[in-house]
């Protein structure tokens, strides 16, 4: 089935079976393009000055030992020292200038990688 | 489209507006999440001679990744594409724990002294290691040896459900 965008309802609308399979349909689309597969991506520790760059995605950072994050080709302001010993994370939602989609880089971490789990 | 919290219904329940539309956003949501392009693991070639794998200290890094375990099964390639080791190739999994020291729970060896070229494809079902990982466990995979000359490649290395 292809996705099928879903009907927007005003009040005093009738739904009706078409409308409802448009949920099903869809729901069939998006599963046929994940199917059953999950996959979890390594970090690579870092290597200083190497850096990992990251899409954000989402909510908790977590990275081992000192280091700073900041936002491709931001300013000064969009740069956050990470200064936690050892394993840390980090709510990303506490950081004001970044937003789902940016493309930030940390440097120093031994790694880093997002998760939506503290 | 934002996702919302879906709706919760009950018998006896109007369906209005508002909820249906919760769950049209719900959906669009998630399909514009399925839309999103799959980054690649990127291969990691290795040109320089000794230890690998080796973090004590943790700064000599090479092939050493870092996870979060979440899946399964553990699923590596691993190539001598040149040159080759002058002791045992192992994989080697350590857990981190919560005192920052490692723990290596699994030492799989791979091949005694072996050289170019190699190729070393499996996967490791880490359900047999349940007694030291667990779900959310933060562990290291990496490879050791003697690196004597030549390349290595890691070439893909991930968790997966299948």
């Amino acid at each position: 089935m292809a996705y099928s965008p879903p009907n927007v309802y005003a009040h005093g609308d009738v739904p009706t079976a078409a409308g409802f399979n448009k949920y099903s349909d869809s729901l069939d689309a998006i599963y046929a393009m994940l199917l059953d597969a999950r996959v979890n991506l390594f970090s690579k520790l870092i290597q200083d000055p190497n850096k990992t760059t990251i899409v954000h995605q989402k909510r908790w950072l977590h990275f081992r030992n000192p280091g700073t994050m900041q936002l491709v080709g931001g300013s000064a302001d969009q740069t956050l020292e990470l200064n936690a010993t050892g394993n840390s994370h980090l709510d990303l939602h506490s950081v004001p200038w970044l937003a789902y989609g940016n493309l930030y880089q940390v440097s120093g971490c031994n790694f880093a990688m997002e998760h939506d789990r503290p | 489209m934002a996702r919302v919290n879906p709706p919760t219904f009950a018998d006896g329940n109007i369906l209005s507006a508002a909820k249906l539309n919760q769950l049209g956003a719900d959906i669009a949501f998630l399909y514009g999440i399925a839309r999103t392009p799959i980054a690649p693991f990127s291969g990691h070639v290795y040109t320089a001679n000794g230890q690998i794998g080796d973090i004590n200290p943790v700064t000599n890094v090479s092939m050493v990744w870092w996870g979060r375990h979440t899946e399964r099964y553990l699923h590596y390639l691993f190539t001598i594409d040149s040159g080759g080791y002058s002791n045992t190739l192992r994989l080697v999994l350590s857990k981190v724990n919560a005192d920052q020291s490692t723990t290596d729970f699994a030492t799989i060896d791979l091949a005694g002294t072996p050289s170019a070229p190699a190729e070393f494809e499996d996967s490791v079902d880490l359900n047999s290691y349940s007694a030291h990982l667990s779900i959310d466990d933060f562990y290291m995979v990496r490879f050791t040896g003697a690196k004597s000359s030549g390349v290595s490649v890691c070439r893909y290395l991930f968790e997966a459900n299948i």
